[in-house]
């Protein structure tokens, strides 16, 4: 039993590394208790500094209050850290059981040193994602919501966060509960129909199944639709920047990161490999990719740099292409088509840069070059000026906004297994609308309206799924 | 509790009667099968009666299949029973209902010469080795108390004959305790006038045994010469379609052509017959309190319908033969327990019955029953060792829901008596064990008709394929007989070798063809296409390519539609599959003996209680009790992953 699940458990549940402070978490019953022989309550709300006669106790403070405290090493009576310790009483606590929580100095040493003293005296370490799973054996949250706080948790941009917090408070699941109605009543149509076949009077409902059907499907791609906006959110929106050397690619970069991240150099050629930087624009994360300069090199590991380049825009979601005002014709006109090979022409945007150095004397040759491979978007920017900086935000948010075709305040798939389980349901409801429409007999129908309904399930909680259950909490970190 | 011993005591008429490995008491359909069963699985067997001429009676509908039941049909006799083959050899008219549906719910249902029915399947049980028939009145179960459990040791009739055995199957259908009641006119009796069974349900309740009383009814029959069949629908039988049985298909059997079969009728109630009912409500034993049974939902008596779908003006009656000896029609869907006076001037108003004789009156009928929660799913009694039950004791309604649960429990008291494995069909397998799977988890609060939408994998539960999916456990456990599995086994083959003939001739377009697939409402090819991608295309059937097929081989009905189905249905066949392994998964994940619910306590509280109560077996079956709902499932299964380590 020495390491059973019913014994307390502790972890450190802010990052790794160096903080101002860092939080330790344990849960369990008795938690307090174990802790109160190398913890010294200093003050709390009600009790002075060195109040000796109170002789208060971590154990005896009531839910929800803090105190101010010495953590003791038990054997060698050193002091570790001065903390601020919170008392839970379960079950009003995150887990549902008694819980303890302190707030230590971020070092690393100070958190490895409470932990050490917490797991030689009673505590076992927790397993990824244990505080969540305790509290959804606890009755505390279902499993979509545990699947929705990891959202919450890995929502690194505002938007993220809020679409996250619309699935933690349930609206996918309202909005798919109602999907879910919508097929299991077109599932009683299609009985009715197939139970009693000798009597007449059995309605012949095929025309509402469909119907119905369709409204489901609707529904269900619309929240599809929405994944491309998710993916961004969940994933980072990847812009890539490229061109030819010395386009400013890397003077973009910085002065979009608002750092000199790359080295900005006047020697043609200096980006050999890609770079990254993450950033918020406008509430929407993106990672910008600096490409190396794209051009023919003799220069072995700068070709490397260059087809690294390509593959670069393949992946990305939009991709810039600088032109200098020095630019040729020649040059711009082929790299433009290698460029689209890579990548479509609705993701690409024309980007003239270093606008204060002069226009480019081709320019309006290169714009109708542009149009006709189908590049709308073009702006004419300078990183050294700051001109035209947030018009070219501008761009990355209105490509973002356009994604989704949804509007704002609806709901947005941020999960991939989420849009992976809806596109299988869209797909399962389309076969079934399909086997009505050829005639292939509504039991067909109703076959596969079940794999929808299983596959929405999965995501409302209604299919029970073992792996879901077994895996759900281990996608979650030590601490959470 | 009574022991042999005791009964001897007590009883100055008791005497040993025999010994026996099993003793089936009661032989409709239930028993026939267990008792068909146990014998060919060479157990000394009896059969008991009550009397030797309603052997497998069919006291209410006189026919056999329909949707779902047909497929039950098909199981049991894939399995190895014996209803299929009987009701091939006693049928009048068959049809395939649902057969613009889809494949799934294809069922086929046969009218049934009653008595022919009754006798058949008497003289083909009386042929069996290992059997004997006897009619006598079971009035005890006698058990002894083995380490605080009961164990069954025989049975005691009424006329003292003690049968000692080792292993009892119940099949007593409406006969425990029942009576009939027609509006105030209550009969002690068993259906049909048949005597009724007393004290054993007595004996069961004293062992523990949870009882409940149902009810369900039957309409009047009438004389065929004083029906105007004018004013009525005629309804053909169909000759396209194989019979029940899949040896006897083999064997080269044919169903009748349709000409040579009997015809059904059907009519609606007309108005008149709404007001009588209405105006006779208080009459009716059902709404004055008289009838305290719960009644069949899905099988209700005429005033029950006017009743609860009142928004429905008239409702549809089917009049079928009762054989082809008899003048006898009997009035489907009109099923009554209103008082005899009442019952004439119902039928008397519907169309073409304005003269109509009746021969026999309508009743509904009460009786006694266990609580089906109390079994494993090998029908055996979670109570006492080695008693099994199957039919309408378990809460079921139907010949052929009896006669499924019937060779289940014939079976698993074989493999026990054999000391060889229990036989559990799942859900995916067979509509027997969606069936018996439904009654030991969720229970029954009424007589239980099989449906097809109980049935989650109904693409996979069909009636064409009962044979592929049951043949090999029949084959396994001893029914199936060997030539009858080569039989089986070159079947598929011949499936296989088609469809793969099918895939690989290929034709191209040619007015011949292009005409077939225009009146299919398909278009003609663009290039060559193979005939398994042209029977894919909706509404192309194998008999319509026929004319381009030159070289097809001569192949069964059978044969066919398992191509065709196979081919046509192939991506949403794999869609099920899909469904079935997940369901597989959740069967699969036992539940540790040791878990104790209540340290659960995610789970709602009445979760805790029924899984309790129930301790199922694996998580798929918790999860199907009801009032434990899927988050119940959820937090059961992260708790068992969470505490791994303590279960071992």
């Amino acid at each position: 039993m020495s390491n059973s699940i019913s014994k307390p458990f502790c972890a450190c549940s802010t990052p790794q590394g160096v903080g101002g402070i860092a939080i330790i978490r344990a849960s369990g019953s008795q938690s307090a208790e174990l802790m109160d022989s190398y913890t010294k309550i200093l003050r709390t709300a009600e009790c002075a500094y060195g109040n000796e006669d109170k002789k208060i106790t971590l154990s005896g403070l009531p839910g929800y209050v803090s105190a101010y405290a010495t953590i003791i090493d038990p054997v060698t009576k050193k002091a570790i850290d001065n903390v601020i310790i919170t008392h839970f009483v379960a079950p009003h606590s995150y887990t549902g059981d008694e819980m303890v929580e302190i707030s230590c100095h971020g070092g690393e040493a100070v958190k490895q040193e409470i932990l050490r003293i917490m797991l030689e005296n009673g505590f076992r370490a927790a397993e990824p994602g244990e505080f969540t799973r305790t509290a959804f054996l606890n009755g505390k949250l279902d499993l979509s919501e545990a699947e929705a706080v990891m959202d919450v948790i890995a929502a690194d941009s505002e938007r993220a966060l809020r679409a996250a917090n619309m699935q933690m408070n349930g609206k996918l699941s309202k909005e798919l509960g109602e999907v879910e109605d919508i097929i299991y009543h077109a599932l009683t149509l299609i009985e009715m129909i197939v139970e009693f076949p000798e009597h007449d009077d059995t309605p012949d409902n095929e025309q509402e199944v469909i119907s119905m059907a369709t409204d489901a499907l609707d529904r269900l791609n619309k929240l599809k639709m929405s994944y491309a906006q998710g993916r961004i959110l969940s994933e980072r929106m990847r812009v890539a920047i490229c061109g030819s050397p010395n386009s400013g690619k890397s003077s973009l970069l910085n002065v979009l990161s608002g750092y000199e991240r790359a080295i900005v150099t006047e020697v043609a050629g200096t980006t050999r490999d890609t770079l990254e930087v993450n950033l918020n624009i406008n509430g929407i994360p993106v990672t910008l990719i600096d490409t190396a300069g794209i051009r023919d090199t003799d220069d072995r590991i700068e070709a490397i740099g260059v087809e690294r380049a390509y593959k670069e825009l393949t992946s990305s979601d939009l991709v810039l292409y600088m032109v200098s005002p020095t630019e040729e014709l020649s040059n711009f006109e082929f790299y433009l088509t290698e460029i689209l090979k890579s990548t479509t022409a609705n993701r690409l945007v024309l980007v003239f840069s270093k606008s204060d150095a002069g226009e480019n004397k081709y320019s309006d040759a290169m714009i109708n070059k542009a149009k006709e491979a189908g590049v709308d978007t073009i702006i004419s920017i300078s990183s050294m000026n700051q001109i035209n900086i947030e018009e070219l935000k501008e761009v990355i948010t209105s490509y973002y906004d356009k994604l989704g075709g949804s509007a704002s305040g609806s709901i947005i798939l941020l999960n991939r297994r989420h849009f992976e389980l809806i596109d299988s349901a869209t797909e399962s409801l389309n076969m079934a609308i399909g086997a009505i429409r050829d005639g292939m007999g509504v039991d067909i129908a109703s076959s596969v309206m079940r794999n929808t309904l299983e596959a929405i399930g999965k995501i409302t909680g209604k299919t029970v799924s073992v792996e879901l259950a077994n895996n759900i909490f281990g996608r979650f970190c030590i601490g959470k | 509790m009574l022991t042999i011993n005791m009964a001897l005591e007590e009883n100055k008429n008791a005497y040993i009667a025999g010994e026996y490995d099993a003793c089936v008491v009661g032989a409709g359909h239930a028993g026939c099968e267990a008792a068909h069963a146990l014998a060919k699985l060479n157990n000394k067997t009896i059969l008991f009666t009550l009397h030797l001429d309603s052997l497998a009676n069919l006291p209410c509908n006189p026919s056999i299949g329909g949707t779902a039941k047909g497929q039950l049909v098909r199981e049991i006799d894939a399995l190895g029973g014996v209803m299929g083959k009987v009701a091939d050899s006693c049928a009048i008219q068959m049809r395939m209902l649902n057969r613009s549906k889809g494949p799934a719910v294809y069922s086929p249902r046969a009218q049934m010469d009653r008595t022919k029915y009754s006798y058949t399947m008497k003289h083909l049980l009386e042929n069996l080795d290992n059997l004997e028939i006897k009619q006598a009145h079971i009035v005890k179960l006698l058990t002894e108390n083995v380490d605080g459990k009961y164990k069954v040791t025989g049975v005691l009739s009424g006329t003292g004959a003690i049968y000692k055995c080792k292993s009892v199957v119940i099949c007593s259908g409406t006969y425990m305790e029942s009576r009939t009641i027609l509006g105030e006119v209550i009969t002690e009796s068993g259906p049909d006038g048949l005597p009724r069974s007393m004290g054993l349900s007595a004996s069961l309740s004293d062992l523990g045994i949870p009882m409940l009383r149902f009810k369900t009814g039957t309409p009047v029959r009438v004389n065929k010469k004083s029906v105007d069949f004018t004013e009525m629908t005629r309804q053909d039988g169909e000759d396209d379609i194989p019979p029940f049985s899949f040896s006897k298909e083999m064997d080269g059997f044919k169903v009748a052509p349709t000409e040579s079969q009997v015809p059904c009728w059907s009519i609606w109630t007309t108005e008149e017959t709404k007001n009588i009912i209405t105006g006779n409500l208080d009459r009716s034993p059902l709404y004055s309190g008289i009838i305290d049974g719960i009644g069949p939902r899905y099988c209700p008596s005429i005033e029950d319908k006017f009743v609860r779908f009142s928004d429905k003006g008239r409702h549809q009656i089917f009049v079928e033969p009762m054989g082809e000896n008899t003048n006898e029609m009997y009035l489907q869907g009109f099923s009554t327990s209103l008082p005899e006076d009442v019952q004439v001037k119902m039928v008397r108003s519907l169309p073409g019955l304005s003269n109509a004789v009746i021969q026999r009156n309508a009743y509904a009928i009460e009786y006694d029953l266990v609580d089906p929660l109390t079994l494993k799913p090998t029908l055996e009694s979670k109570i006492v060792d080695g008693l099994f039950t199957a039919g309408q004791i378990n809460g079921s309604s139907g010949y052929e829901e009896a006669a499924g649960q019937g060779i289940i429990a014939g079976i698993n008291s074989a493999m026990k008596l054999l000391n060889k494995e229990e036989v559990i069909l799942d859900r995916s397998e067979a509509y027997i064990g969606v069936l018996i799977d439904d009654l030991v988890t969720k229970g029954t609060n009424e007589p239980y008709r099989m449906m097809t939408s109980r049935a989650e994998y109904r693409l996979f539960l069909r009636q064409d394929n009962a044979d592929l999916r049951l043949t090999p456990i029949g084959y396994r456990i001893g029914l199936i007989e060997e030539e009858r599995y080569k039989d089986f086994a070159r079947k598929y083959e011949q499936v296989e070798e088609e469809k793969t003939r099918l895939r690989q001739t290929f034709v191209s377009s040619s007015p011949e063809l292009d005409e077939i697939l225009i009146n299919a409402g398909s278009t003609p090819p663009k290039s060559g296409i193979s005939l398994a991608e042209l029977i894919k295309r909706p509404n192309v059937t194998y008999e319509a390519i026929g004319v381009i097929d030159k070289k097809r081989p001569e192949l069964t009905i059978s044969i066919i539609k398992a191509v065709e189905t196979d081919l046509k249905y192939e991506g949403y066949l794999k869609l099920e599959l899909d469904k079935i392994e997940h369901f597989k998964e959740l069967e699969s994940k036992k539940i540790p003996e040791a878990i104790n619910y209540e340290d659960i306590k995610g789970l709602r509280l009445e979760a805790i209680q029924k899984l309790s109560k129930l301790r199922p077996m694996n998580v798929g079956q918790a999860g199907r009790i009801s009032g434990v709902s899927p988050a119940d499932i959820n937090v059961l299964l992260v708790y068992m992953e969470a505490h791994k380590h303590d279960f071992i």
